[in-house]
């Protein structure tokens, strides 16, 4: 049940991708995201396909992969198309039927959406499959630096981020091996309505919550131990430097740019 | 046999890059007279052997049957495996949940279906076999050392009075004190007709009071018999990265200087009563 998880999970590699200042990656991930929201052409949704398509070739990410990234937004790319479908009321009426109409409007609407929707979980995807956990905390510690003049608290809530990514997997790992203990004892997780299913919660959440903060605290004095007392002063292990693959990143996202600017003006 | 395995294959994640297999066709089995110790570098699949025996983990090839039912069919009735054999797992005081003592112990019998005064029967007799104290009932199990709230994750398994009870290193992380009383209270519950499957990294332990061993190496059955014949695989054991018991150990060293020394002793006791024997024999040759 735990094993198909695929959001966020981070693929190493040593490919151009890869190996992108995350600092870039995350700012083209934005540019990309308002991109797609700003574009209304079909051709230029397919520039944006084959540039996250390419991206994904190099960086040997199996588009297997990337396609089932769509899964858990799937619902809503359906609920979505179908709500677009259903209630706009412009252009063409096409067809009717009983209290049914649609629109030519509506279809546009309608595929637009889901195509940006698809996009756009296409594009994040990348990111957190190409980059690693660490990396894209450090990165957005970086990029929040400047708001640190309005007493905005960014090293914190990077490190913060950090021991959260951090522990996801060791909690994951210890959620299965205390149900699995409280089976060996009895216990059902998977029987009886939705009432007798969240009782049977308890045994598991109650262990789950009691070690998290038997961790938080010894994670506490380990950190203390090594003189941790903030983000002041700390100097870094892996520096962050533009290279000539993010020139080639940025330059590539100009073009995307002026082909953007392009496609609303015509 | 109470327990039989034939065959047995077990991979995780199967058709995905992450696919990796635990077990290889292992061929075991285990008689409820038996108190069976079993050992294997971190990883080598002794817990996971383990959680099959409990109908946590299914086969991915062969045969299982426990206790007469069939662990590969689809259908087993795994709460009748689960009431038979008692699994405890590692650091199994990370697992308790309730307010009190008493109500802990009480998880496993209640999901039997046992109630009333029949439970509570269950439950101080628990308690009294792992030495908990009477007074100790109401307490919260969060307040307690841990030792003390080990022996409660125990009575919650012996609770369910498995006729044949698992433990994954039962002893990890106590102070000697704490061990010696786990180990005499596992030693009790086989004495009065439970078998025990042991894993424990403490050769010495398993020296002195098993009466079988099980070897395990990368998913692998390398050895399996009684105490004296597996021990006097020494250089064997230790290439797999395993312990011997300290007996063991200077039965290799004394070797070196009495070529005639036996290969079968592996405790203490007979190596020292060997020795004894030896010294006073050498006396008499005078």
């Amino acid at each position: 049940m735990m094993n198909n998880i695929t959001v966020g999970q981070y693929l190493p590699g040593t490919s151009a991708v890869h190996r992108l200042d995350p600092r870039v990656k995350i700012l083209l991930t934005a540019f990309y995201i308002a991109a797609i929201f700003i574009a209304k052409k079909y051709w230029m949704y397919a520039v944006f396909a084959a540039y996250i398509i390419a991206a994904a070739l190099i960086a040997r990410v199996p588009l297997k992969l990337l396609l089932k990234s769509i899964r858990p937004i799937l619902f809503i790319v359906v609920f979505t198309f179908v709500m677009n479908l259903l209630l706009v009321r412009e252009g063409n009426l096409l067809w009717s039927f009983w209290k049914i109409r649609i629109y030519s409007e509506g279809i546009h609407y309608a595929v637009r959406l889901a195509l940006r929707l698809i996009l756009l979980l296409f594009g994040t995807s990348m990111l957190t499959f190409t980059t690693s956990p660490i990396a894209l905390t450090d990165a957005l510690e970086r990029l929040m630096k400047p708001l640190s003049v309005i007493k905005f608290p960014a090293h914190e809530l990077a490190m913060m981020m950090t021991i959260a990514l951090r522990f996801i997997p060791t909690l994951l790992e210890e959620a299965d091996k205390i149900m699995k203990a409280q089976k060996a004892r009895g216990a059902e997780f998977d029987t009886g309505n939705l009432f007798k299913k969240a009782k049977a919660m308890i045994p598991l959440l109650v262990p789950l919550f009691v070690n998290a903060f038997r961790r938080a605290d010894e994670l506490a004095m380990a950190m203390e131990s090594r003189c941790y007392h903030g983000g002041k002063g700390r100097t870094r292990l892996r520096v962050m430097r533009l290279t000539y693959v993010d020139a080639v990143a940025i330059g590539i996202n100009v073009l995307l740019l002026g082909l953007l600017i392009f496609s609303r003006l015509i | 046999m109470s327990i039989q395995i034939v065959n047995m294959t077990h991979t995780y994640m199967p058709g995905t890059p992450f696919e990796s297999t635990a077990l290889k066709e292992i061929n075991l089995q285990m008689d409820q007279s038996e108190f069976i110790g079993m050992i294997g570098h971190t990883g080598s699949g002794k817990s996971t052997l383990v959680q099959h025996i409990n109908g946590l983990l299914r086969p991915t090839e062969g045969k299982l049957v426990v206790y007469g039912i069939d662990l590969s069919q689809k259908n087993a009735d795994l709460k009748k495996v689960r009431s038979t054999v008692g699994l405890v797992f590692q650091y199994p005081e990370h697992q308790l949940f309730e307010e009190t003592v008493e109500a802990d112990i009480a998880f496993g019998p209640k999901n039997m279906g046992v109630t009333g005064e029949e439970l509570k029967e269950r439950v101080h007799e628990a308690m009294r076999l792992v030495g908990l104290r009477e007074d100790t009932a109401t307490r919260s199990p969060f307040e307690m050392s841990g030792g003390q709230r080990r022996r409660v994750a125990i009575a919650g398994v012996v609770a369910m009075r498995p006729q044949f009870l698992i433990l994954d290193e039962p002893t990890a992380g106590l102070d000697p004190q704490g061990r010696e009383d786990i180990l005499r209270l596992v030693q009790r519950l086989h004495s009065e007709g439970t078998g025990v499957l042991m894993v424990t990294h403490n050769m010495n332990d398993i020296a002195r009071i098993a009466d079988r061993v099980i070897v395990i190496d990368y998913g692998r059955i390398r050895f399996d018999g009684t105490p004296r014949e597996v021990f006097s695989h020494v250089d064997e054991l230790e290439e797999m990265g395993l312990d011997v018991p300290d007996a063991s150990k200077l039965r290799r060293m004394l070797k070196d200087v009495m070529p005639d020394f036996p290969d079968d002793l592996f405790d203490a006791e007979g190596v020292a009563a060997y020795l004894l024997q030896r010294m006073r024999g050498d006396r008499h040759d005078e």
